[in-house]
């Protein structure tokens, strides 16, 4: 515990010594264009804040890929239980999960602008891109379930639900906290991603890709921040809704 | 319940071959024999688990329980969740708990647990559900000998009366479950 709070500080004050060497940079090129103050950064964040128009946005892409997430989620679910009790599901879903794992965002984002209006399109590209991920995940937690306590299982008649509460969740559960790691944070960039390139009306793709034209750069700085600080918050979020489900189905 | 198994093999291994039981509803049997021999072999055949053998068997028992070799609990959920998988009954779960000294181990992990603590788990657990004959391959494994004199009796007021089939490698198990029969495989009978 006390080495963990070490670690802590240490990285704490690892980002302060680079937080200062990006102040240093900013003072030595002296051009707010190229590389804006971290304090300007603050400060136009904080001005961002006090508009309407920001928290629109902010909820605008927010909404769309926990939405996207969700999907993804539900369908990941589903179709790792078929293709756990069925090796002819699997099979199927084969191509299709590792064509959409190793197609570009960028390809997947431009063919999906062409299927669905702009508005939406944070939704879907955060559920294709959370989906396989997940999908891989949970598949190989129920695999990882050791045969002798499949076995054990079936020797005690534990019934269907039991069975999937208290034998298969806790080997998923650390197969589908990685995968969560890993897919909120790729879907949420990609979702981003994806506004930039088909800019729909009020979300935060848009306002970043408006503050490049305008070359607006402490703005873009402070729109990164707030896409930074939203993954990370999302994360934790999830991760700690998982934790609780965990610890709930653990006793 | 009659077991006839004309041949058990693994492969080119022969396991058991013309194995001939009869075991006596209500008794206890226990089949002692050095390690290898097939013993938790023919407790699978017994407890139907595997069926892939050449024999039969005729068994009156509707439901066995099995209490395994190894310990089979689900590591990183707690004791009484382990135990909640096969009975919604927690009173029963406390006092069986209890009574084998675990009481307070309620919420603790499994993988937490001391190699002793998990095995009177196990044991609690084959014993929470509802069997006409019970199973126990190497019951005492991982025991001390006070704590074997403990489990025993409580394993024998829990089942009362009901058949039970044991398998040891050590003879000393069959005083402590008060057994009625002894099959010693690959050598003789009593």
């Amino acid at each position: 515990m006390r080495s963990i709070t070490r670690r802590s500080l240490f990285v704490f004050l690892s980002a302060i010594a680079w937080l200062f060497a990006w102040y240093l940079v900013s003072l030595l090129i002296g051009e707010e264009l190229f590389l804006p103050s971290p304090f300007k950064v603050l400060r136009t964040l904080f001005s961002l804040m006090g508009e309407m128009g920001f928290w629109r946005s902010v909820l605008f892409s927010v909404v769309r890929v926990a939405l996207g997430f969700l999907i993804a989620l539900f369908l990941s679910l589903v179709l790792s239980v078929a293709s756990y009790s069925s090796s002819g599901v699997e099979i199927v879903l084969e191509p299709v999960i590792s064509t959409v794992r190793s197609t570009p965002v960028a390809s997947i984002i431009i063919l999906v602008l062409v299927w669905i209006r702009s508005k939406n399109l944070s939704i879907a590209i955060s559920a294709l891109i959370v989906f396989p991920v997940m999908y891989t995940n949970l598949l190989e937690g129920m695999k990882s379930t050791p045969l002798d306590i499949k076995e054990m299982a079936k020797a005690y008649r534990i019934g269907f639900f039991k069975r999937i509460r208290y034998i298969y969740i806790p080997y998923i559960m650390p197969y589908f906290v990685s995968g969560i790691k890993t897919a909120l944070g790729l879907g949420w960039k990609s979702a981003i991603a994806a506004e930039v390139i088909g800019l729909p009306f009020g979300s935060i793709g848009e306002n970043l890709y408006m503050s490049k034209v305008y070359l607006d750069t402490p703005s873009l700085f402070a729109w990164t921040l707030v896409i930074i600080l939203l993954a990370v918050f999302f994360e934790k979020f999830f991760l700690f809704l998982t934790k609780m489900l965990e610890r709930r189905l653990s006793r | 319940m009659k077991v006839c198994v004309t041949l058990k093999a693994f492969g080119d291994k022969v396991v058991l071959k013309d194995l001939f039981l009869d075991i006596n509803e209500g008794k206890t049997t226990f089949i002692e024999g050095r390690s290898g021999v097939g013993k938790t072999t023919l407790l699978r055949i017994i407890s139907l688990l595997d069926r892939d053998y050449e024999g039969s068997i005729d068994s009156p028992f509707c439901l066995i329980s099995i209490l395994f070799q190894e310990d089979r609990l689900v590591e990183n959920i707690s004791v009484m969740a382990n135990l909640r998988a096969v009975t919604g009954d927690r009173v029963k779960i406390s006092r069986m708990l209890s009574e084998l000294g675990l009481k307070g181990e309620e919420e603790t992990l499994i993988k937490d647990l001391s190699g002793g603590m998990k095995r009177r788990v196990s044991i609690i657990r084959a014993l929470l559900i509802d069997y006409d004959a019970l199973i126990l391959d190497e019951p005492f494994s991982g025991l001390d000998g006070e704590t074997k004199r403990r489990v025993s009796e409580f394993i024998l007021r829990e089942n009362r009366g009901r058949t039970i089939i044991a398998v040891s490698h050590e003879s000393e198990d069959y005083d402590l479950l008060k057994g009625n029969y002894k099959i010693v495989l690959g050598g003789e009978n009593e």
